[in-house]
């Protein structure tokens, strides 16, 4: 996933699959977040707008990967449990953070608490998905309906 | 009470139904939703429900139901899960949407194995029933047929990106399938006169608007020759655009592409591939039958001939096979919970073995460090050892391990570089799997 991500972070924009909302978009792993609920946190993947003038608020997307056995769950349980995901990635990587690395101070301009655009959910593993494009897609429509502000994607 | 798992046991096709309708937020649930639940216990018969769900599994009855919808409600919907404890299996799922979202009542239902409805008996009731449903509540879009061959004809994408077809839904008419409701939108859209005058088994126009269209009289065969020319005329007759004899050859590939197909793999891997095989969705397992029916793995190039063997260079040999004994163990103790024959030691754990890292896609899925540093040295120990002890084998050690070699009868084989190569990706578990080292090791023992 990691690979697909930095793929696509270097292709022209209107080519881009996940990252095409950039105009350069700089990835950085494991990055420190903190919220008053969760505490501290660390996203799988931060991504956040490089280079755009002074008085823009940084674009903020974050990315959190997760490998889980879906592929044998009765379709309530599967809403159930991507809709749990849904919510807990967005609960620690969505809404408001406050970005804990120095070293991304510079674009952050304005203090480092930034609103965060979009949650990406992506479960990892091929074949821990279900089989058939009818079944995922049905749930995420309904996660997607049910936790506004998350994305979730299969690799 | 124990419900039946229907994605437990191995993945075949099987009756898929959705439905995309409203219910009215207005009325109380219980009257609103009554209809709902008399139909489904007048027609379902042997594929009735009998467990509800919310959050704790029930015995199915409308109190039980009642008690479901309301553990299984949320701030956005609330859901119930319908399921069967004896075959045929079910999975069913009631969405109703709350407020102030649109007040949608979504439904799918899923019973295992299609075959089931290859009586005409059942598929009327299954007909009578979706008829009753959408007579009373207002849908837009119904749909019964095989889950295996929706797949194959791209529902519900039919060939847009995910994100359109999620907004735009069945907008259109993209395919028609065995059962079919038609909203008043998707009947607007052709033409009622038009849509009523469908060559079809079945077409009727509902007191709502909506319009229900089946092509044959059962769902089971929906492959075979006749089934598809019905299937075939009555999307023609309601997309005037598209030609008889291209649609018709569509469906035709897709029937061939479910057509049974008899195993003949090579008889070295075919344990392997059964399992490989039967873990394969059931859309594509008949291609991916025919497709390892045409594949022969590389013959093992990992021995060497008797004399040419690389005399023992360790100073305790004893000491060194107890060592590789040690490895073998670290594969035990990776594998036995997933894999419990793994104490055996026999052909058989092998090829359990090879399925498992297979299944697991171990190759791409692990740290490769630690396949290198762990994986490949237990895994190469293992194979040796299984050698030693089933086929009389026996270790000539190495400093080196990729140099520690195994005799069997007049071959002298290398474990450790197998082992290597083996792990190298998904594939070359495949190309060089421990099975099929074994079964030539066998032959040339001599």
């Amino acid at each position: 996933m990691l690979k697909l991500l930095r793929a696509d972070a270097v292709l022209p924009r209107g080519e881009r699959r996940l990252l095409g909302d950039f105009d350069k978009p700089c990835l950085e792993r494991y990055v420190g977040v903190w919220k008053p609920e969760s505490g501290l946190r660390y996203a799988d993947m931060l991504v956040i707008e490089e280079g755009k003038p002074v008085g823009w608020p940084p674009r903020v997307e974050t990315f959190s990967f997760k490998s889980r056995n879906l592929a044998l769950l009765e379709e309530k349980a599967l809403t159930a449990q991507m809709i749990e995901d849904a919510r807990e990635a967005l609960r620690k990587y969505g809404e408001t953070l406050d970005i804990r690395r120095d070293s991304l101070r510079p674009l952050l301009r304005e203090g480092s608490e930034v609103p965060v655009r979009r949650v990406r959910l992506i479960y990892e593993g091929g074949e821990l998905k279900p089989t058939k494009i009818d079944d995922l897609d049905a749930v995420v429509n309904a996660v997607e309906e049910a936790v506004p502000g998350v994305e979730v994607l299969f690799q | 009470m124990r419900v039946l798992k229907f994605h437990g046991v191995k993945d075949e096709d099987f009756l898929r139904f959705t439905f995309k309708g409203a219910f009215d937020p207005q009325a109380a649930r219980e009257s609103e939703l009554e209809p709902l639940f008399q139909v489904l216990e007048e027609y379902a018969g042997e594929w009735m429900p009998d467990v509800a769900e919310g959050k704790r599994q029930r015995k199915y009855a409308r109190a039980a139901i009642w008690k479901a919808l309301e553990e299984g409600r949320d701030d956005v919907f609330t859901n119930l899960g319908l399921y069967r404890t004896k075959w045929p299996a079910l999975d069913m799922t009631l969405w109703l949407w709350l407020p102030p979202r649109p007040p949608r009542l979504d439904m799918t239902i899923k019973v295992k194995p299609l075959s089931f409805f290859g009586e005409a008996g059942r598929c009327r009731k299954f007909v009578e029933l979706v008829r009753a449903w959408a007579s009373r509540y207002p849908v837009s879009h119904a749909v019964a047929h095989s889950g295996d061959d929706m797949e194959l004809a791209g529902s519900p994408r039919f060939g847009r990106d995910e994100k359109t077809s999620r907004r735009d839904g069945f907008d259109k008419i993209y395919e028609v399938f065995w059962l079919n409701v038609f909203g008043p939108k998707l009947v607007e859209s052709v033409g009622r006169e038009r849509m009523l005058s469908t060559p079809a088994h079945r077409v009727e126009e509902l007191p709502n608007g909506c319009v229900l269209l089946v092509t044959w009289p059962t769902v089971a065969d929906f492959a075979s020759d006749e089934a598809r020319e019905a299937q075939a005329r009555a999307h023609v007759h309601l997309r005037p655009d598209l030609d008889l004899a291209t649609v018709l050859r569509t469906l035709r590939e897709r029937s061939a592409m479910l057509a049974p197909v008899e195993p003949r793999f090579h008889p070295d891997v075919a344990p392997l591939l059964s399992r490989v095989v039967e873990r394969t969705a059931s859309h594509a397992r008949q291609r991916r039958i025919a497709e390892l029916n045409d594949w022969q793995p590389p013959e093992p190039e990992e021995w060497l001939p008797a004399e040419a063997a690389l005399p023992a260079d360790v100073k305790d040999p004893e000491r060194a096979r107890e060592h590789y004994g040690t490895l073998a163990e670290h594969l035990v103790a990776l594998l036995h919970t997933e894999v419990p024959s793994v104490f055996e030691e026999t052909p058989e754990s092998l090829t359990e073995a090879d399925f498992y890292f297979w299944r697991e896609e171990f190759p791409t899925s692990r740290l490769r460090e630690a396949i290198e540093e762990h994986a490949v040295p237990a895994i190469g120990a293992y194979l040796g050892e299984v050698l030693v002890r089933r086929l009389g084998g026996q270790w000539i050690a190495r400093q080196k391990l990729e140099e520690a070699q195994v005799r069997v009868g007049k071959r002298i084989w290398l474990p450790f570089v197998r082992a290597q190569r083996y792990m190298s990706s998904r594939q070359a578990l495949l190309d060089y799997s421990l099975t099929q080292l074994y079964r030539v090791a066998e032959r040339h023992r001599g």
